[in-house]
C-alpha cells in the first residue's frame, strides 16, 4: 500500500503530476477564471441572493410556482421542443445533400442557406405579420383565387395562443436552421472518407452506410447544434414579444424585471430557468459526449462528393430551393414593408375593391422610411441621427465582443481538449453556462450586480456601471453570451482532429505553441471561422441584452434596440423599423462578403468545412 | 507572435478609445417619458432654441426609454427604493395625472412654482379635475381624451353595429373584433379601464370590462399597437387615447378610420410633467417646465407641421392647457374640439384612480388577460345559450371596491411582494374556475 512507502511525493506534487501545469498554463487559467468569476459567477450569485433572501432572511416563498408560471414554463419548453424538431427536419436533409452531392450552382446555394442569419427573427416578424395578417397579401391572393371568403380570412399568426406559437416557431426555425446545418455539415464533412470506403468495400448499401457510419459520426455535431437551437428557442425574447406570445418565461422575466427592487418573483423564475436549461444541456451533452469518434486522417472532402444526376439532381434542387424560398420570406416581406407607403400593403382599407394583381405588392411605394432613419430630432439629415448612431454602436460592440470571443474560445477549447488540467468539467460547464442563461437574465444580473452592487459608485470600477456607460457591459454581455458558440466550434474542431498529428509535431521538436499555430489551428480553421462569424452576427442581432442594458442610458443603443423601439411606434413605426432592418441586413451581408474576400475564398466555400 | 500580441494590444486600446468617445460635453437634462418620439423631438428642439434665446444657455436632453407609462412608474418606484435621495433622472414627462398623484403621495416629486407670468395663462382645472397640482409638484402640459377607434371599411364589410359607448363594446357580435392593451404595460390602457370603472361604478364597470375583454381578440403590449391592429384589419374596434387615433386617421384617411368619444362617459385628463426628487440638474429642469407651459411650446401641440410657429417634423395634434389659445389660433389649430367647451358628465376622481392604479392593473391582468382563453370560451357559450346564470357567474368579482381600496395601500411595497403574488395567483384561479363553471351552464 502507499502508506507503507518510506519515500513518497507530497500530496500537492502528486496532484500536480496528474496535470500539465506549467507557469504559462497557470497564468492563462487564472486569467480565464478571473473573467468568469467577475462576469458570470458574480452576477449569478447576485441573482441567487435576490431570489432566496427577502429583507435579509432566507425565504423560498418565491419558488412556489402558481399556475400562470407553470404555463409559462410549459410554453417555453414546448416552443423549444417544437422548434428543435422543425429545425432538425429542415437541416439534416439539407446538410446531407449539400455535403455529399456536387452539382451546378452548389456554392451559390450554400450561400443561400445562410441568408436567414443576416436578420434577427424579431425583425422578420414585422414583415411576416404584415404578409400573413387577416387582410395581408397572402390572404388577399388566396381570396382573389377563390380559396377564401371575406368572412373566413385567417389571421395566420395572431388571435389565438396556438397561432402566435406557430408564428414564433415559424420564424425561430427559419432563423435557426442554418446553425444546425453548419454544425451537422461540419461534422459530416469531417467524416473520414476511408471509413466509408471501407464499409462500401465490405458490401454495405447506401442506407446501411449512412445508418452505421455517417449518422453516428455526425451525432456530436448534431447535438452541438440541437442544444444551441433548443436553448435559444427556450429563452428567446424578441420573437415572442413581436408576436405577443407573452406566456413564456423570457417575456415574464423581461416584464417583471422593471420592478427589480419591488418584486423578487422574477429572480426566482430566473433561478428555475437556469436549473432547467442546465438540465436540458446536461441531457444533450450526455447523449453526444458519451460517444467519442476520432478520425485518423482528414481526407479531402471533395473525394466524398458524388455528382447528382437526373432525378437525384431534381430532388436536390427542389429540397434546397424550396427551403431557401421559404426562409427568405421574412426578408422579402421586411424589404417590401420598408418601401411601402403606410397602410397600402393591407386589404383592410381597400376591401373589397382590390384587383388580384394589386393584392400581392404594396399599392404605393416610398423611400421616406429610409430617410427617417437618417433624420435627427431637429429634422436635419445627419449621421448623428438615432438610426445611424445605432449602426455605429452595433458595429463597435460586435467587433469588440467577437475579438474577445475568438481569443477566449480558442484558448479554452485548446485547454480542454489538449491539456490535462484540473476541474476540466467545471471549467467547461462554466464556459457553456451562458447558453443556459437567457439574455434578460444575464443583463439583469449585470444591471443588479454592476449597477447597484458594491462596484456601482466605485471611483475606479464605477465606469462599468451600465447607468454610467452601458457600452462596456454590452460588449461583455455579447461576448460572454456568444462564447459557447465560439468555444463549441473550436472544441468540435479540436475533437475531430486527431492528436496524432500534434504528437508527430512534438516528436519532431516543435514547441507546444508552435504546434498549436502550425498544426492544430490550421486544421480547425474552418470551425473557427464559422464560430467567429456566428459570434459576430449574433452580437449584431442580439436582442435581450440590448433591450435591457441599453435601456438605462440613451445614445448607446445598438441596432436591435432601435428597431424594437421603432416597431412599437405609432404610425410609420413598423415601416421605419423595417427600413432599419433592411440596412442591418445589408450591413451583415457586406460583413460576411468582406470576410469571405479577406479569406480569399468564395462565399460558399467559406462554409464548406 | 510578438507582433501579433502588439497588434492585439493596439486593437484593445483602439476599442477602448472608440467606446469612450461618446461622452457629452454640456449639461444634459435626463428625461424619462412615455411620449411618442414626435412629441419628444419637437420639445427637444423647441426647448433648446428657447433656452438659447431667453437664457443664453446651451444644453442637451437625454430622452430615456423604459416602455409605457406603467413600466416607467414601476421603474421609478423601484429605482427610488434602491436610491431614495435621487435616481439621477431630472424629469418625468407625460403619462396621465394618476401616476403623478401616486408620486406626490410617495414624495418623489420636487416642488417648483412656475413664474406667474407663464402659469397665469394656464387654467387650474377642467371639470373639477386639476390640470396642475395646487402645491406645484406637477403641471399638466397637454390634455388627453379617450375614445373608440374603428375601421369603417371592415365595419361595413362585416355589417357590424356602430359603437358609441364603452358598453356597446360588450355586444357578443363583436367577438374577436376588438384589440386593447395590457394595463400592466400601458398607462393609457389603464386610463380607459379606470374611466370605465368610474363611469359605471365598480360592479357594473367590471362587468363591462370583463364582457368587453371576452370580445377582445388579442391584448397588445403597447397602447400604440391598438390603432395599428385596427388599421391592419386584424380587429375592427379599439379603445384608444384620442391623439393616437387622430395621428392614424391623419395618415390613412377619415373615410377609412373613425374615432368616437363616448358621449358623457369619457374624461379629459391632463398629461403632466414633474421634477423628480433629487434631480441633479435642478435649474435646467425648472427651465424645461417653464418652457412646456409657454404659449410657444403650447402652439407646437396645436398647430400643424409647416406652420411658422408649429412643429417642424410632425403634427402633434394635442389639446393645449391654455384656454385662450383655442380662440387665438382659431382655424389654424388642428385640434378640432375645445375640451374646455365640452359637456362632460363624469367627474373623474384622480385621487381614487391614483391610489388603486396597480391593483386595478393586476386585477385586470388576472381576471381578463391571464385567463383569456377560458373567458372567451365561457362568453361564446353564453352568447349561444343566453343563460343569465352563466352571465352572472362569468362577471363575478373576487374582491369588493372597499377591499380593493384597503389592499391598494401597501400593494407596491417590497415587503408585501409575497402577499401580492399569492393574491394575484388566487385571483387567476378564481377567474379560471368561474369561467369554466359559466361555460358549463347552458
Amino acid at each position: 500500500m502507499h502508506s507503507n512507502h518510506s519515500h513518497r511525493p507530497s500530496a500537492l506534487a502528486r496532484w500536480r503530476s496528474q496535470y500539465d501545469l506549467n507557469g504559462r498554463t497557470i497564468a492563462v487559467l487564472v486569467a480565464i477564471v478571473a473573467f468568469f468569476a467577475l462576469f458570470l459567477v458574480y452576477p449569478i450569485a447576485y441573482i441567487l441572493r435576490e431570489a432566496f433572501f427577502l429583507g435579509g432572511d432566507f425565504n423560498i416563498g418565491f419558488f412556489r410556482l402558481d399556475r400562470q408560471e407553470m404555463i409559462e414554463i410549459w410554453n417555453s419548453t414546448m416552443l423549444a421542443v417544437v422548434t428543435t424538431i422543425t429545425t432538425t427536419l429542415i437541416s439534416l436533409p439539407l446538410a446531407y445533400v449539400l455535403v455529399r452531392y456536387s452539382f451546378r450552382g452548389k456554392s451559390l446555394l450554400q450561400g443561400f442557406v445562410l441568408v436567414p442569419l443576416i436578420m434577427p427573427p424579431f425583425v422578420g416578424a414585422v414583415g411576416i405579420k404584415q404578409l400573413f395578417s387577416q387582410f395581408g397579401a397572402v390572404n388577399m391572393v388566396m381570396m382573389k383565387l377563390g380559396l377564401m371568403e371575406w368572412d373566413t380570412l385567417i389571421d395566420w399568426f395572431g388571435g389565438s395562443e396556438w397561432r402566435k406559437l406557430g408564428g414564433v416557431v415559424f420564424l425561430g426555425t427559419l432563423h435557426l436552421y442554418p446553425i444546425m446545418y453548419l454544425n451537422v455539415a461540419a461534422a459530416l464533412a469531417n467524416v473520414d472518407p476511408t471509413l466509408e470506403d471501407a464499409a462500401r468495400n465490405m458490401g454495405a448499401g447506401r442506407w446501411q452506410l449512412f445508418r452505421t457510419i455517417s449518422l453516428p459520426l455526425m451525432i456530436p455535431g448534431y447535438f452541438a447544434g440541437a442544444i444551441i437551437v433548443f436553448i435559444w428557442a427556450f429563452t428567446d425574447l424578441g420573437t415572442p414579444l413581436m408576436f405577443e406570445f407573452r406566456d413564456v418565461v423570457a417575456v415574464r422575466i423581461f416584464e417583471s424585471s422593471r420592478e427589480m427592487a419591488t418584486s423578487q418573483s422574477a429572480y426566482a423564475l430566473v433561478v428555475i430557468v437556469i436549473v432547467l436549461t442546465a438540465g436540458f444541456f446536461y441531457l444533450a451533452k450526455r447523449m453526444s459526449g458519451s460517444r467519442r469518434y476520432e478520425m485518423m486522417s482528414r481526407g479531402h472532402t471533395g473525394s466524398m462528393e458524388t455528382p447528382a444526376r437526373g432525378l437525384q439532381l431534381a430532388i436536390v434542387y427542389a429540397t434546397v430551393l424550396s427551403i431557401t424560398l421559404v426562409a427568405i420570406m421574412p426578408h422579402i416581406s421586411v424589404i417590401l414593408t420598408s418601401f411601402a407607403q403606410e397602410g397600402t400593403w393591407s386589404g383592410s382599407l381597400y376591401a373589397p375593391e382590390i384587383p388580384l394583381k394589386g393584392s400581392i405588392l404594396p399599392r404605393e411605394f416610398t423611400n421616406e422610411h429610409f430617410e427617417h432613419v437618417f433624420v435627427t430630432r431637429s429634422g436635419e439629415k445627419s449621421f448623428t441621427s438615432e438610426g445611424f448612431q445605432s449602426i455605429k454602436n452595433s458595429l463597435k460592440y460586435s467587433f469588440a465582443s467577437t475579438f474577445i470571443d475568438v481569443i477566449l474560445g480558442v484558448t479554452l477549447a485548446w485547454m480542454l481538449t489538449r491539456r490535462r488540467i484540473p476541474w476540466k468539467n467545471l471549467l467547461d460547464a462554466t464556459a457553456m453556462m451562458p447558453l443556459a442563461l437567457p439574455g434578460v437574465v444575464m443583463a439583469f444580473g449585470y444591471v443588479g450586480s454592476f449597477g447597484v452592487g458594491p462596484f456601482a459608485e466605485d471611483a475606479i470600477f464605477g465606469f462599468i456601471n451600465p447607468r454610467v456607460n452601458p457600452a462596456w457591459l454590452l460588449i461583455i454581455a455579447y461576448s460572454v453570451r456568444r462564447l459557447p458558440y465560439m468555444m463549441r466550434a473550436a472544441y468540435a474542431g479540436f475533437e475531430q482532429t486527431s492528436v496524432t498529428l500534434e504528437e508527430a509535431s512534438h516528436n519532431l521538436g516543435a514547441s507546444p505553441t508552435r504546434t498549436l499555430i502550425k498544426i492544430t489551428l490550421p486544421l480547425v480553421t474552418a470551425n473557427l471561422i464559422a464560430g467567429a462569424i456566428l459570434a459576430f452576427s449574433f452580437a449584431m442581432l442580439e436582442v435581450s441584452d440590448s433591450l435591457v442594458l441599453a435601456g438605462l442610458r440613451s445614445g448607446y443603443d445598438p441596432i436591435t434596440k432601435v428597431i424594437y423601439e421603432f416597431s412599437t411606434r405609432l404610425g410609420d413605426g413598423q415601416y421605419v423599423a423595417s427600413a432599419m432592418g433592411v440596412l442591418a441586413m445589408i450591413l451583415l451581408t457586406t460583413t460576411l462578403l468582406v470576410a469571405a474576400r479577406i479569406l480569399g475564398r468564395r462565399m460558399g466555400d467559406l462554409f464548406r468545412v | 507572435m510578438h507582433a501579433a500580441r502588439r497588434r492585439a494590444g493596439a486593437l484593445c486600446v483602439l476599442l477602448a478609445v472608440m467606446v469612450c468617445g461618446t461622452a457629452a460635453a454640456q449639461e444634459t437634462l435626463r428625461i424619462l417619458s412615455p411620449h411618442p418620439p414626435a412629441m419628444r423631438d419637437e420639445f427637444d428642439t423647441g426647448f433648446k432654441a428657447w433656452l438659447a434665446e431667453e437664457h443664453g444657455v446651451e444644453a442637451e436632453i437625454e430622452w430615456m426609454d423604459q416602455g409605457g407609462t406603467s413600466n416607467i412608474v414601476r421603474f421609478i418606484t423601484s429605482e427610488f427604493l434602491r436610491s431614495p435621495d435621487g435616481i439621477n433622472i431630472d424629469i418625468f414627462f407625460g403619462g396621465g395625472t394618476d401616476s403623478y398623484i401616486q408620486f406626490t403621495r410617495d414624495g418623489l416629486l420636487e416642488t417648483y412654482e412656475v413664474p406667474a407670468d407663464i402659469l397665469g395663462a394656464v387654467q387650474a382645472d377642467i371639470f373639477g379635475v386639476p390640470i396642475f397640482d395646487p402645491e406645484h409638484r406637477w403641471y399638466g402640459v397637454a390634455l388627453a381624451g379617450f375614445g373608440i377607434m374603428h375601421n369603417k371599411v371592415l365595419q361595413g364589410l362585416f355589417k357590424l353595429p356602430e359603437v358609441k359607448t364603452w358598453e356597446d363594446l360588450t355586444n357578443p357580435e363583436l367577438q374577436g373584433r376588438i384589440a386593447t392593451a395590457d394595463p400592466r404595460n400601458s398607462g393609457s390602457a389603464h386610463m380607459v379601464y379606470e374611466i370605465i370603472l368610474q363611469a359605471y361604478g365598480w360592479d357594473k364597470g367590471w362587468q363591462v370590462l370583463q364582457e368587453m375583454g371576452a370580445n377582445v381578440k388579442a391584448f397588445t403590449t403597447g397602447a400604440s399597437d391598438v390603432p395599428n391592429e385596427v388599421q391592419l384589419g386584424n380587429v375592427v374596434y379599439g379603445p384608444v387615447i384620442d391623439f393616437y387615433a387622430y395621428a392614424q386617421i391623419a395618415s390613412t384617411g377619415a373615410d377609412k378610420l373613425g374615432y368616437v368619444t363616448p358621449a358623457g362617459l369619457s374624461v379629459i385628463n391632463a398629461d403632466p410633467i414633474g421634477i423628480l426628487k433629487g434631480a441633479p440638474r435642478m435649474e435646467l429642469a425648472k427651465r424645461f417646465i417653464d418652457f412646456c407651459l409657454t404659449p410657444r411650446a403650447q402652439k407646437l401641440l396645436m398647430l400643424p407641421m409647416g406652420h411658422p410657429e408649429g412643429p417642424k417634423m410632425d403634427t402633434l395634434a394635442r389639446a393645449s392647457v391654455i384656454p385662450a389659445l383655442y380662440a387665438e389660433l382659431g382655424d389654424a389649430s388642428i385640434v378640432g374640439e375645445n375640451p374646455f367647451a365640452l359637456e362632460n358628465t363624469i367627474r373623474y376622481d384622480a385621487d381614487k384612480g391614483g391610489a388603486r392604479w396597480s391593483i386595478v392593473n393586476d386585477l385586470y391582468g388576472a381576471l381578463i388577460i391571464d385567463a383569456h382563453g377560458d373567458l372567451k370560451a365561457a362568453w361564446k357559450s353564453f352568447a349561444k345559450s343566453g343563460n343569465d346564470d352563466a352571465r352572472a357567474t362569468l362577471i363575478k368579482m373576487p374582491i369588493t371596491e372597499a377591499k380593493a381600496a384597503e389592499l391598494a395601500a401597501g400593494w407596491g411595497a417590497a415587503e408585501n411582494a409575497l402577499v401580492r403574488k399569492a393574491t394575484v395567483s388566487k385571483w387567476r384561479t378564481f377567474a379560471r374556475d368561474k369561467y369554466k363553471a359559466a361555460k358549463k351552464m347552458r
